[in-house]
Formats: structure tokens, sequence, C-alpha cells
């Protein structure tokens, strides 16, 4: 019974002990990651433990880091050699610690190179992204103790091998309501081949029966550059009705070249009216403010902007004409003038602290809370918000 | 959760261990000294194990804290030794010059190829500031534009947030890019305004928005810091003039014009260091640079994704080039020291995993989301796009015959897609370009939803996950044609089926001598799997490990 004792007490102070030294080295404190950034802590470096002069090193020596290719077609495949020479006194490790981009190859013919003797470093480059500057690498760890990392470059610029879209997309920007805009983009063709528009669309309920293309062969004279065979310039018009906000689409293009059957332009713009609001959780479209959920104790205000352009826009003023419910709190603050055209009214809505539990989150609209603003616009003697929140504890 | 993490910790299986303990007692060993050790070593391990439980459940919080931190220490680590240290041998500067650009949208990388693969974000920025300033250096934060890469409500609110970040972060001048100029002008014009003349940090010498006499940016600013006076100004680059043909309220000059009109004002300032940011090209800004000796420093939008290592020499001035890469991956500084002999010195920072999230970057990150969620997909002018082909009915609707494709598409990451923007903090599933590629029915490149897409998590149950039609695409009238629903031929319904059916060829692939050109599938792949998203996506791997 004794031995039994004795036993099961030293067990439990084994396991106990076990058990605490695990636990510390669990939850010992750590090191903060900032200290991991090596960033320079001292005024001065610290000394290393003997010059280096005295010990055998090696010593890498690359005479050139750097390699442009100039331009490469889209797709096309480059390759360029960097030598790196070991002028030290032992032999020199070198290995392809990291890549920029998995289209970079860096390959060593050897990874230890003798005192007084070379190696050569291959990058490789598939010119696979969009056109324009590339810039790519490799970075080789080594055990110079003086260069302990050596970053290696190629560079140029891709271009396109077989068409573009110049620009990119038909931008049509603000559009005040009722009236249009223009746009253009440059189908260009870069290879021996006559290009053709054979259908196109527009696509985007937002755009379909605003927007009218037109299509012109650019005549050879006036081809951007001596790389480019043949072109279509595409121009187009937005007709804004009366509907605000931004609206998308785009252009579906067919064609003759290869690689590039279909073509998809987007389309973009912003309709505005004489008066707009701008500010978080506002929707232009459904002229409805959207404050979401509010906590009853700690209330919100949402700060909007309403901006008044045109020739009216010197005289009009604003005041609050009702709210529901009224647990809203509205105002409009002075008017500030941006240009003779433009004017800004601070706009506060607020939902007070200590208001109680409330829903008018919609839909139907009729359970959206209202404001309406009186205005002196001749045009716009009333601006009605709408508002989406609920009040909870 | 965190017991499993501590048992694999100590690389420990209880259980097992238990149950050969209660094995050797089983094998009634009579000398007493086995015995003893026998009943020594289970009491011992059980109280271990007891006495662990309690501690962890104790401590389970702070042991999940610390099992983190020990995977950040090793990922700090391992992005030092890809990345390279940063700062060698750099004696304190009288000040530092932080230049970024291009920030292209990325308010943070976006994680899906892991974050510790991918570099930038403005939380990491923020922390690298931090660390900085912690250290006693003097800073002046300057932003060379381009902000946002997209076009709509969300690049607005996005712009909207990240100008605010750089206020936050101390940024002393942003330049404009053509992005934000293209831009609803209302919109820009009420986000200008939200701030007083001396926290607006927007500078142009050639660009205004409405008028100059507006207030909204200025032509130049000068900073001072550590002792040193700093002028800084900017320019867009008429490379950028064509993509304006109808930015609306923006007064534009001819960058060297302005600079001409401006150069007397900046010069009389008397500044120790004049900096000029050009929103354009490097070779746009060598030549600003020529014609404009006087600045130091030309820092260039326009370059490669990759910034270079070194600030680079303009032939035929003092001045130095400097590019730091699109998407905010990298940031450059700039020690200025009185040290005739190396008065400049030159750090390409890149911003990986060794620096942490900032709280206050995470905390707009959640109020961004949140005022994307407010403003839901009408909101932010995204609906009413119809496929052109089809509608969407979703995968269930393909398993009731493709059960075995449905078995082993659930079985894959694409089916829990939603699940994983959800599950995010702040979660994800209000914006719409995380969604593209996380829910069924979308535009994967442009980000918008089809008509009869993906529209919320109770709106739109069937279409959760990256589903079968977004490679497929949209299948309602296949699903009707099969279920009956639709009178059709024998020829029309095989038709449909064929429709529906996708090949791949012999050796496709995205690699190099792989068949990519003639492929399809792969393609419809990289719509999601492109280079920002899945930097090392490879088909030929990838596709296994989902084949059906």
């Amino acid at each position: 019974m004794k031995t039994l004792l004795t036993i099961v007490i030293c067990s439990t102070v084994v396991g106990l002990g076990f058990g605490a030294g695990l636990a510390f080295l669990q939850l010992r404190p750590v090191e903060p990651l900032s200290e991991l950034a090596s960033i320079a802590e001292s005024e001065s470096p610290a000394p290393l433990s003997a010059p280096l002069s005295d010990k055998l090193q090696p010593q890498a020596e690359v005479l050139e880091t750097v390699f442009e290719f100039g331009t490469i077609e889209l797709g096309a495949t480059r390759s360029h050699d960097f030598k790196i020479s070991n002028t030290g006194t032992s032999p020199l490790s070198i290995k392809v610690a990291s890549t920029t981009c998995k289209c970079t190859v860096g390959s060593l013919v050897t990874n230890e190179v003798l005192p007084g003797e070379s190696t050569e470093v291959n990058l490789e480059w598939i010119a696979k992204p969009r056109p324009g500057p590339f810039r790519h690498g490799a970075v080789l760890a080594t055990n110079d103790p003086k260069q302990s990392q050596i970053e290696l470059m190629v560079e140029g610029t891709i271009v396109a091998s077989t068409f573009a879209l110049s620009p990119t997309e038909l931008i049509y920007g603000t559009v005040q309501v009722g009236l249009s805009k223009d746009a253009e983009v440059l189908l260009l063709s870069y290879v021996d081949q006559e290009v053709e528009i054979l259908g196109h669309e527009i696509q985007g309920d937002d755009m379909n029966g605003n927007v009218d293309i037109r299509f012109t062969t650019i005549a050879k004279k006036d081809l951007p550059n001596t790389e480019v065979f043949s072109g279509i310039k595409i121009s187009s018009t937005f007709k804004a009705g009366n509907a605000i906000g931004a609206m998308r689409g785009s252009l579906k293009l067919l064609t003759n070249l290869r690689n590039a059957e279909q073509l998809s332009v987007p389309i973009s713009s912003h309709v505005v009216g004489d008066i707009s609001i701008y500010g978080p959780g506002w929707r232009p479209k459904h002229s409805l403010l959207r404050m979401g959920n509010v906590r009853g104790t700690k209330g919100k205000t949402v700060k909007l902007v309403l901006a008044v352009r045109g020739e009216h826009a010197p005289t009009t003023e604003f005041e609050v004409a009702s709210i529901d419910p009224p647990e809203l709190k509205v105002s409009v603050g002075e008017r500030r003038k941006m240009t003779d055209q433009l004017y800004h009214f601070p706009l506060l809505v607020s939902v007070p602290a200590g208001t109680k539990p409330l829903v008018r989150l919609g839909p139907p609209a009729s359970t959206d809370a209202k404001i309406v603003l009186k205005s002196t616009h001749p045009d716009t003697p009333e601006v009605r918000i709408g508002v989406h929140f609920s009040v909870g504890l | 959760m965190a017991r499993c993490s501590l048992w694999a910790t100590y690389g420990l299986r209880p259980v097992t261990r238990y149950s050969r303990v209660l094995a050797t007692m089983r094998l009634r060993v009579v000398s007493l000294w086995r015995r003893s050790l026998v009943l020594f070593l289970s009491v011992g391990a059980g109280i271990w194990f007891f006495g662990f439980l309690a501690i962890d459940g104790l401590q389970s919080e702070d042991a999940i804290v610390r099992a983190d931190t020990k995977g950040a220490e090793k990922s700090a680590e391992d992005a030092i030794r890809l990345n390279g240290e940063i700062f060698v041998d750099w004696p304190k500067p009288q000040v530092a010059i932080l230049f970024s650009g291009e920030l292209d949208g990325y308010l943070e990388p976006c994680g899906c190829a892991g974050l510790e693969n991918q570099k930038g974000g403005l939380k990491r920025r923020h922390s690298f500031i931090r660390q900085l300033e912690g250290k006693g250096w003097p800073l002046v934060s300057l932003d060379m534009g381009g902000l946002v890469r997209r076009l709509g409500p969300q690049a607005e609110i996005k712009y909207n947030y990240a100008l605010k970040s750089l206020i936050d972060l101390g940024y002393s001048a942003v330049a404009l890019g053509a992005r934000e100029l293209q831009m609803d002008a209302n919109y820009l014009t009420y986000v200008l305004s939200n701030y007083s003349p001396e926290d607006n940090p927007v500078v142009s010498a050639n660009v205004s928005i409405l008028d100059p006499s507006a207030g909204l940016s200025h032509r130049y600013r000068v900073i001072e810091s550590g002792g040193k006076k700093i002028g800084v100004t900017s320019v867009l680059g008429k490379k950028h003039y064509a993509s304006l043909q109808n930015a609306a309220d923006i007064v534009k000059t001819d960058p060297a014009k302005a600079l001409n009109e401006l150069m007397p004002t900046l010069v009389a300032e008397k500044c120790d260091l004049l900096v000029l940011m050009v929103h354009a090209d490097p070779n746009e800004a060598r030549e600003l640079a020529k014609q404009f000796p006087q600045f130091s420093l030309v820092a260039t939008t326009g370059g490669a994704e990759e910034p270079p290592p070194t600030m680079r020499d303009i032939p035929g001035t003092q001045a130095k080039l400097i590019e730091v890469g699109h998407k905010g991956m990298y940031l450059a500084i700039v020690g200025l020291y009185d040290d005739p002999e190396n008065p400049l010195r030159y750090q390409r920072v890149p911003l990986d995993h060794r620096f942490g999230d900032s709280e206050a970057m995470q905390e707009m990150m959640t109020v961004y989301q949140d005022e994307l969620k407010e403003m839901g997909f009408d909101g932010l002018g995204l609906m009413n796009m119809k496929h052109p082909m089809d509608s969407f009915v979703g995968s269930e609707a393909c398993a009731e015959c493709h059960a075995d494709e449905a078995e082993a598409f659930e079985a894959t990451p694409h089916a829990h897609a939603t699940e994983t923007l959800v599950t995010l903090d702040p979660p994800r599933h209000f914006d719409p370009e995380c969604l593209s590629c996380h829910v069924t029915g979308w535009e994967p490149q442009e980000s918008f939803p089809y008509e009869s897409g993906y529209m919320g998590l109770t709106k739109t149950p069937h279409l959760l996950g990256n589903g079968c039609e977004n490679c497929h695409g949209p299948g309602a009238a296949h699903v009707a044609a099969e279920s009956s629903e639709e009178t059709l031929s024998e020829k029309e319904i095989e038709s449909l089926r064929a429709a529906m059916r996708l090949t791949i060829v012999d050796n496709e692939g995205n690699k190099d001598g792989q068949v990519f050109n003639e492929a399809v599938v792969v393609k419809k792949c990289m719509l999601c799997h492109d280079a920002d998203n899945s930097p090392d996506f490879d088909f030929q791997e990838y596709w296994p490990q989902v084949e059906h």
C-alpha cells in the first residue's frame, strides 16, 4: 500500500512538472513581429567579429544585373545569361531564392563556383501579360558575406502582336440628363489582314437603345504607327434619358481577326440632373439613402452633399418640408460655392442616440422613411428622399 | 480546435499513446519494478493529459494567438528570405521620403492565392509606416495617383476610402491619376470638398477639378520635416489625354507649360529638395526631368509592374528616377543625409507578410465593406445585364441528372467558394469584385451579375459557390428540355446538350509548350484563376483536383 502511495505521489509530481514545462513552452512571451522587418536599428552597423580580409571568403562579382530585352511581341520567349564570377578565396555557393513571376525561369549551370571561376544564370521570359512595360527577375542567395542576395532583372516592352483596342473602353463620363456625348475607340490590326467588323451588339439594359455605334475604316495614312496594318474607328454617341446614376454595358464585336473573333468593349456613363446628392449609402437611381441598422443607444449621422448645377445654382435654396418618421432629424447647411454654376449644401440625416426601436426598411416603398426638401429651383421645386433604416437596442 | 493544434504542435497523439499504455497493462507484468514503472507512467501521463487540458481550456485564446504568432514569425522570416532585408546598414536619415503610386484599387491583396504569396495592401503599408515612425525617422509620404483601376460607383467609393486612408497615414501629397479623373466629376468634387485645404493632400500642377479657384487641389506643396524643406508637385502626362476625352469639369494644361509657370514660385520657396511626380510613363518623366533640372527626384507611374531595385539616373540631369510598380505592392524610400559623399539612399520596400495588419486599416476595410452592403448591387450600378445565351438554374438542378459530377464538384473548394467570403473578417460577400468568382452567374472579369445570377445568400441560395454553369454556361434551356417542360425535337435537345459540353484537348494548359490558343476549358478557368488571383495556376496540375 505504501509502495503504491509513493508511486502515485511520484507520478503526480513528475506529471505536473512535465505538464507545467510544456505549458510554459506553449505560453511564453514572444518577440514582437516588428523586429523581424529588418529595419535598420543603429546609427552605425555592428562590427564584424573579425576583419573579412583575415578569413577565406567567397566574393560574387556580377558586371551586369539588368538586361534590356527591348521590344517583345506578346507571347514570344526571350532569354539571357548573366555571368557571375567568384573573385574571392573560397567557393561561392549560389541558389535561386525567388523569382518575381512564374513566367521567369532562373536556372543555374552550377550551384558552386570555385575561386577564380564563373557560372551563368539564365533568365527566360515568356511575354504573356498585357502589352506595356515589363520587368521581372530572380533573386539569388549566395554565401558571399558582403552580398548575400543578388537581384538579376530583365526588362522591356511587350507589344501587341495581333490586335489592339485604343483606348479599351467607351467612356462618356458625366452626362447631363437629356444631353448626348460622343466617345470613340480604335480597333487596330497588327497582322497582315484587313480588319472587318462582322457584327455588333450593345448589352446591358442601361445602354441598350441609348447608344448609337458607327464604324469607319481608317485610311492607311491615318493609322497611328507603321506597325499597324489596318484599323477601324468605332464612333459612338450616348444619349442620356431621364434615369440618373451610373450606367454600364458593353459593346460586343464580331471580327474577322484570328484569336479575336469576339471582342468586348466596356461602356460606362454617369447621368446627372441639376440637383444631385452624394454620400455614403446614397443610391441615386432610386433617390434612396440606406442607413442600415442603427444602434438606438448610439445613434447615427450620415453626411451627404446636395450639389446644384447650372444657371439656377446661385439662387437655389432648400428647406426641410417634411420628415417621416419624426425620429429622423434632417438639416440643410450653409451653401458653399464651388464655381459660378456649382454650389454644395451639406445635408445631415441623423437618427439621434436614444431613439426607440423602429423599422423602416422597405420594400414596399410605402414603408420607406421619407424626407421632402422644398427647393427654389424653378425646375425642381421638391426633392424627395427615401430612407431605409432600422433602430435596434 | 485549439486542443488539436496543441497536440499537433508537439507531435503527440494522446489517444494512441494512452491506448498503448493500456495495452501494456494488459500484459500482466509480474515483477514489482515493472509494475511500478507502468503505474508511474500511466499516472504521470494521466495527470499531464488532464493538467494540460485544463491549462489549454483556460488559455485557449492565448494559445491560438501564440500558435498564430509562431506561424507569423516563420512567415516573416520566409518573406525576408524571399524578398530580402531592408534598410541594411542605413543610419537614421535626416528625413525619409516615401513614394507610392498606382494602387489600382488594391486596398488589400485579394488573398485568393494566400496572403503570404501576395504583396501590398494598406494594412501592411500602415504597419510599415508605424515602424518607421516608431524609430523616430522623420517621414514625408507622397503618392503618384492611380488609386483606382475601374470605373463606376464601387471605384468611386473605393477612391474615397483610399484617399481617406492616405490622409490618415499622414500623406503630404497625392497626385491625380487618369482613372480618378475619368470618374463622375461630381463624386470627385464631393470627395475632395470634404477636406479643408490644409488637410487635402491632392496636388497637380497641370490639372484642376472644376477650376483652380475651387480649391480642390494644390498646385504644389512644401513640407518641412527633419529640418529639411521639400517642395513637391505633380503632373498628369500627355499620355493620358486621349482617355480623358469626356472627363467633365477637369481643367488641364500641357504638363511642361504648367511646370514652366510654376517653377518660379516653387524655386522661390527655397526648398532643400524639389520632387516631381509624373502620372504618365518613364519616358515622359525623363523628358520632363531634362526640361526642369531643378527637380532632384522624379517619380513616375506607367512603368513595369515590378519596380527596379534601385533609383535610376536620368541621362543629362542630376535627377534620379523612381518607380514603385503597380497595385501598391512596393513602396520606395529615399533617405536624405547631410553627407556630401552619399546624400541619398534608396530602398525598395516589398509590402509582404513580414508586415502585420494595422487595426486602423482593418477598420477602414470594415467600413468600406459596410458601405458596399448598404449600396447593394443596384446602388453600385450592376443590374440589368442579361446573359447573351440563357439563364442560370444553379448546380442542384445539374445534380439531378449528373450525380457523379455533382459529387466530384461538392468535394472541391468551388462548391464552398461563397462560404469563404462569408467567413472572412470583415465578410466580403457584398463586394462585387470578390463575388464575381465566388458565386454562380456573374461576369468574372467585369464583376457584375447577370440578371439570373447570384443576388444574395437568401435571395438566390441555389447559386452559391462557383457552380457548374460558370464554366458550362447557363443551363435553363437545357434543364427545361430534359425535364420535358419544353417540347423539343431530339435534335434540339441534343443541340442543347452539346452546348453544355466542354472538351479538354490533348496537352491543354497555360504553360509554355502546352495547347492554349485552340483550347476552351483552360481559358474558362483563367477568367478567375488569373495572374492577380491565382499566379501559380497550372491547368495540368489543377485540373486533376476538380476532374469530373
